[in-house]
């Protein structure tokens, strides 16, 4: 099995991965609307193009002092590193990307979103932009680790760090059966890096909006996409690892790879809707005194499983 | 088609309620969410400032610089015209000449470099340094916390020295008087009757905590009951629907989690709050009397302002939110309650 980049597949990726993004906000959009008792119809399913359109109309604003370098590279970086991340996901049984850590090369594009949204929060200087940048640092401080024992659970099952081999592991028995814990940790660690939802306190209205506080117009625009664009990397990277991959009878595995990962999208933002916000002060300690030792005694099992 | 309707279809309103415009700002909530329009959570994600009772003078005018543009603002004091009103600046929204100029007379915020020195670079004042509540040598930020900021009561102004995202201590002032919806409250019971005012006032409360708390269904949802309340003939299935938000907003162990512990007084904190005025609500229109709502306090100001010091902001915001009906005057008015 050799590394290798699938170049077609590099130029459709970014727009590949928007059109899933588009259909996460699509969802969102019709949850609002039902709601708030409007009827959801067409036009609400055109929604995120709708908004896009709106701030791209709109100006950008200008901060008393910002520092506008890292204001636009955060911003940036998250779509930039969503498109990395979705790289490995095999859409049906080939990644654009086929690599041996491609489970560690998942993992890592999605701890630049550390950085990403601290530096979004820092560069308007608003200590509103601020206090939305550290939140999502002690966010990610509580679902980080978490999230990659669930991520290595996976790959302890399968015997590799391919996230092909992964998917090609579950023949017959995914792995979310027998690693439910895992699973359900990677959905909250997906919230969570998406802050998105339940822990969507780094964009929180008590805080004014948080690190999005001071962004309008493209700026703004660029941060939402990569926010929907994540929730969809990580819809598409829990198929291969814990829900078989593309495996699915008479349908194309491709088409059994999209169908497992809308389904998972649409459970991630229905999460939005069905709970409040998490206030990461209450988080930090759910998720070092029950998310990481339960994560840890699943990954206890699935090690004297395997051996 | 005309890509700019197409684009402000839905605009985003910021939305600000001035002393005195509960009426209004109740109207125009409606609408917005009738039409679907966004409530906008700061200046930079809005494209309409709506000051509800306005004007509410140089408060919401130091917001109305902030907004990116295209731009537009009204003022709404009879909530008769809140669509008008919102029809109107969002055709405003699509006029071209007018927005050209409105940008072109701006300044930007951004003072020139002359300004500049190490005292007070870009002519902004540095932050002080104190020992934060850990003993430790921290930023010292001077904020201050409404009037014009929304799910906010009517009037409040909090001036807070922020260390990090801790209240290190809070002066709580107000303009526009102690009770600033109690008018309104008082008129709704004449109209639809106490107990619908009642249950109507309580949720109106509770929209507020649960936009600070961040649950967006549940606070259009409560939103939509409020407004089937004070209508004047409620439909069917409202009685259902608030019994329905009871269980689901009462009985969330997530919500009850987040609001446990803060600004505890007497045993009562946020939770306990809240849960009391869905449980009041419910009562009131079963039983087609208004319950009587004990205040946490005699003076609510001097109370809020011993709870702030020393909290966390999401905790803060949700101590204001849990103290509104007290704060707006929804749930007391000079000694007659309503």
């Amino acid at each position: 099995m050799s590394d290798g980049l699938l170049l077609w597949g590099a130029l459709l990726l970014p727009f590949g991965l928007l059109l899933v993004a588009a259909a996460a906000a699509s969802m969102s959009a019709a949850l609002g609307d039902a709601a708030a008792g409007r009827p959801v119809t067409g036009l609400t399913l055109v929604q995120p193009v709708q908004e896009a359109a709106r701030l791209l109309v709109v100006r950008r604003r200008r901060t008393v002092h910002p520092d506008a370098l890292l204001w636009r590279v955060g911003g940036g970086t998250l779509f930039l590193t969503a498109v990395l991340a979705a790289a490995v996901v095999p859409i049906g049984q080939t990644p654009v990307v086929r690599s041996e850590v491609g489970v560690v090369w998942f993992n890592a594009a999605e701890t630049l979103l550390w950085a990403a949204l601290w530096l979004t929060g820092w560069g308007a200087n608003s200590a509103l932009g601020l206090v939305g940048g550290y939140r999502f640092l002690a966010q990610a401080l509580a679902y980080e680790l978490p999230m990659m024992l669930a991520l290595i659970t996976a790959a302890l099952g399968a015997g590799s760090l391919d996230v092909v081999q992964v998917a090609a592991a579950q023949d017959g028995l995914w792995f979310v059966v027998w690693m439910p814990v895992a699973f359900a940790v990677f959905l909250i660690a997906a919230l969570g890096f998406s802050f998105w939802g339940p822990f969507s306190h780094p964009v929180g209205a008590d805080a004014a909006g948080g690190v999005l506080a001071e962004l309008s117009g493209v700026d703004r625009l660029v941060v939402l996409i990569g926010r929907y664009a994540w929730l969809a990397a990580a819809a598409g990277m829990s198929v291969p690892l814990f829900l078989g991959g593309g495996a699915g009878p008479l349908l194309p595995s491709w088409l059994w790879w999209l169908a497992k990962t809308l389904a998972v999208l649409a459970l991630l933002v229905w999460a939005r809707w069905r709970w409040p916000v998490v206030r990461v002060d209450r988080f930090e300690e759910i998720a070092w005194v029950v998310l990481l030792p339960a994560v840890l005694l699943q990954t206890l099992v699935v090690s004297l499983v395997v051996i | 088609m005309d890509l700019s309707r197409f684009a402000f279809a839905r605009p985003h309103v910021l939305l600000i309620e001035a002393p005195g415009g509960t009426g209004a700002r109740l109207a125009l909530e409606r609408v917005l969410r009738e039409r679907g329009c966004p409530l906008a959570d700061s200046p930079a994600d809005a494209d309409i400032l709506a000051v509800a009772g306005g004007p509410l003078e140089q408060f919401a005018d130091r917001v109305w610089e902030q907004l990116p543009g295209p731009r537009a603002r009204f003022d709404l004091s009879d909530p008769e015209y809140a669509a008008a009103e919102l029809d109107g600046a969002a055709g405003q929204l699509r006029e071209l000449s007018r927005q050209r100029a409105d940008a072109a007379s701006r300044r930007p915020p951004l003072l020139s470099e002359s300004d500049m020195d190490m005292d007070m670079p870009a002519g902004l004042q540095m932050a002080d340094r104190e020992p934060d509540r850990d003993g430790l040598q921290l930023d010292v930020l001077h904020l201050p916390w409404g009037p014009a900021l929304p799910w906010w009561p009517a009037g409040l102004v909090v001036h807070s020295r922020m260390q990090g995202d801790v209240l290190a201590d809070a002066q709580v002032s107000r303009i526009g008087g102690e009770t600033p919806a109690a008018g309104f409250w008082l008129a709704a019971a004449d109209s639809v009757g106490p107990a619908r005012a009642g249950a109507a006032a309580r949720l109106d409360s509770l929209t507020r905590l649960l936009a600070v708390a961040g649950w967006e269904a549940e606070r259009l949802r409560a939103q939509r009951i409020r407004d089937d309340l004070l209508s004047a003939e409620p439909p069917a299935q409202t009685h259902q629907a608030l019994r329905r938000l009871h269980r689901r907003v009462g009985r969330s162990s997530t919500l009850a989690r987040m609001c446990a512990g803060v600004a505890g007084n007497g045993g009562v904190d946020v939770t306990a709050r809240y849960r009391q005025w869905l449980t009041d609500a419910v009562a009131a229109v079963d039983t087609g009397a208004d319950p009587p709502a004990a205040a946490p306090a005699e003076d609510i100001s001097g109370l809020l302002t011993e709870l702030l010091t020393g909290t966390e902001l999401s905790a803060a915001r949700l101590l204001v939110a849990s103290l509104d009906p007290w704060l707006s005057g929804a749930l007391v008015s000079g000694g007659r309650r309503v």
